[in-house]
């Protein structure tokens, strides 16, 4: 990638980033913990301890609560609002809204994914807003442009559900529209930055799959998204449900006896089930997961001084050992040895990657030591966190069955 | 009964200090397991009755300036349920790298 495109893109990330991982670990949990049931004690819980790890841990801290957040909270509220014989739904709203049941998200966590996403967006849709080669007011303000453009494809992929003509309509249009950014990427990176077609063509397309990528998501998101009316229907039956179900719990709890006499610790005490999450859904979140890993890993192969073809070489072979090591933590789960040697080596691996870019930025940019320092600490912990990431939805995919394995469930 | 390196570790850690109120960031310094895996084992005692939870005092919170702890404090069902566990860790050859002497003799 090219000098100004990397200087362009530097800060919007980096903000991100700094409010995420670095400077706001406090908020950034706060806003995880909206993953969890407004009652869970986990909110409060995790809150109290966060002031009491060290200040340099926190980032981490913060980024394994997500992992918590997704399976914990996120796994919980949808269980809770799953319908069971327990209780009635507003049956109307129901009907005319979510006939199929698929709407399983309230309409806050929805809007809530959806923005996430648009803000994710805005990254590869501004390096396409350069491709019009404008100053940096006139590529912001395309950037915006684009943005609207693409919450208007979210959200009109939506509201064309029942029309197919429309929508298919809608989807040519987005597909244009995408191709003609393809297109002026691909010629402003050849003449411009003086790549190779195919390289220029390679970069083009990843930048449109990955903006195409979040548009789907978010429309996926929206189509699961309940509209306000019928989330705060959902909400009030969901309060009344629970109480009756702790109510139940707490009966059940003063009946439990516990095998005193054998020492014995039924195993699904221990052994929870964690792997909930269909194979499918968890192999295409993996592959979400590394396809984003692609961007930090690029930019710190930019660090090894190589042509562009060296570059997407050695990008190529770090998304490898990302990949890698995602399955590796993922394998050695039950061998401490081997898990905490992996963890050493691939520590080792970004320590490697955070001083080889430390130095680049240093005297190809001629950055301070400070902000060098900062961003090279900012992309190892993005590429850092999106292979703990990885390797904890791999931790929860349940094993794909054959068909004997079916049978012998059923 | 199979038992997991981790379910040693974080019962290894609770049985360190039998009598005394635990919290999740200090046990899970303490067993090394990461909190995505602990809360949940701790969730899953906590549903069988091996733990109890409770808050920490909202004077002694205020005094330092921080949102209340939770604590966990194991019960008499869980001491017992636990130290079988960690004996059991004591005579498989799997868990010797983490059963420190002191424990187990504390388990028995």
């Amino acid at each position: 990638m090219d000098a100004p495109i990397l200087h362009a893109l530097a800060w919007p990330t980096l903000g991100t980033a700094v409010l995420v991982f670095g400077f706001a670990p406090g908020a950034a949990l706060r806003l995880i913990l909206l993953l969890y049931r407004r009652d869970h004690p986990r909110r409060q819980e995790l809150l109290g301890e966060l002031y009491a790890v060290p200040r340099i841990e926190r980032p981490f801290w913060v980024a394994q609560q997500l992992e918590i957040a997704l399976f914990e909270g996120l796994s919980g509220r949808l269980a809770a609002r799953r319908p069971s014989s327990v209780g009635k739904l507003d049956d109307t709203l129901m009907t005319r809204h979510d006939s199929a049941g698929h709407r399983v998200l309230g309409f806050a966590f929805g809007a809530a994914v959806v923005v996430v996403l648009v803000v994710l967006d805005a990254i590869p849709l501004n390096w396409a807003a350069q491709a019009f080669g404008l100053d940096s007011g006139g590529t912001w303000l395309v950037t915006v442009i684009l943005v609207v453009a693409s919450a208007g494809a979210m959200l009109g992929f939506e509201l064309t559900r029942e029309h197919p003509r429309r929508r298919v309509l809608l989807a040519a249009v987005v597909a244009v529209g995408y191709a003609g950014l393809l297109g002026l990427r691909t010629e402003f990176l050849t003449t411009a930055a003086a790549e190779s077609v195919l390289v220029a063509l390679l970069q083009s397309a990843m930048l449109a799959a990955i903006s195409a990528g979040f548009v789907l998501c978010g429309a996926a998101v929206l189509a699961r998204t309940r509209p306000l009316g019928l989330s705060r229907s959902r909400a009030a039956t969901r309060r009344a449900r629970q109480a009756a179900a702790e109510a139940r719990a707490a009966q059940a709890q003063a009946m439990v006896r516990t095998p005193l006499a054998h020492c014995e610790v039924t195993e699904d005490v221990f052994f929870a089930d964690h792997r909930g999450l269909r194979y499918a859904v968890g192999a295409a979140l993996v592959g979400l997961l590394v396809m984003l890993d692609v961007i930090p890993l690029n930019w710190a192969a930019q660090a090894f001084g190589l042509d562009s073809g060296g570059t997407w070489l050695v990008t190529v072979i770090l998304v490898v050992a990302s990949v890698g090591a995602m399955l590796g933590f993922q394998l050695t789960r039950r061998d401490a040895r081997r898990h905490g040697l992996l963890v050493s080596t691939v520590a080792a691996g970004y320590l490697a990657l955070l001083m080889l870019r430390m130095e680049y930025l240093g005297t190809v940019f001629g950055e301070a030591l400070l902000p060098a320092i900062l961003q090279a600490v900012l992309l190892t912990a993005i590429s850092a966190a999106l292979v703990l990431c990885g390797s904890a939805v791999l931790a929860r995919i349940a094993p794909r069955l054959t068909g004997e394995d079916d049978h012998v469930r059923g | 009964m199979r038992i997991t390196y981790t379910l040693v570790q974080v019962a290894a850690a609770l049985m360190s200090d039998a009598g005394k109120r635990h919290w999740g960031y200090e046990l899970s310094k303490l067993s090394g397991v990461r909190s995505g895996v602990m809360y949940p084992i701790l969730q899953r005692m906590l549903d069988d009755g091996l733990l109890v939870d409770g808050w920490e005092a909202q004077a002694h919170a205020g005094k330092a300036k921080r949102p209340p702890r939770r604590y966990y404090e194991l019960t008499d069902v869980g001491k017992t349920a636990l130290g079988a566990v960690l004996v059991q860790a004591r005579r498989d050859p799997r868990f010797q790298p983490i059963m420190a002497p002191g424990i187990v003799r504390m388990a028995t």
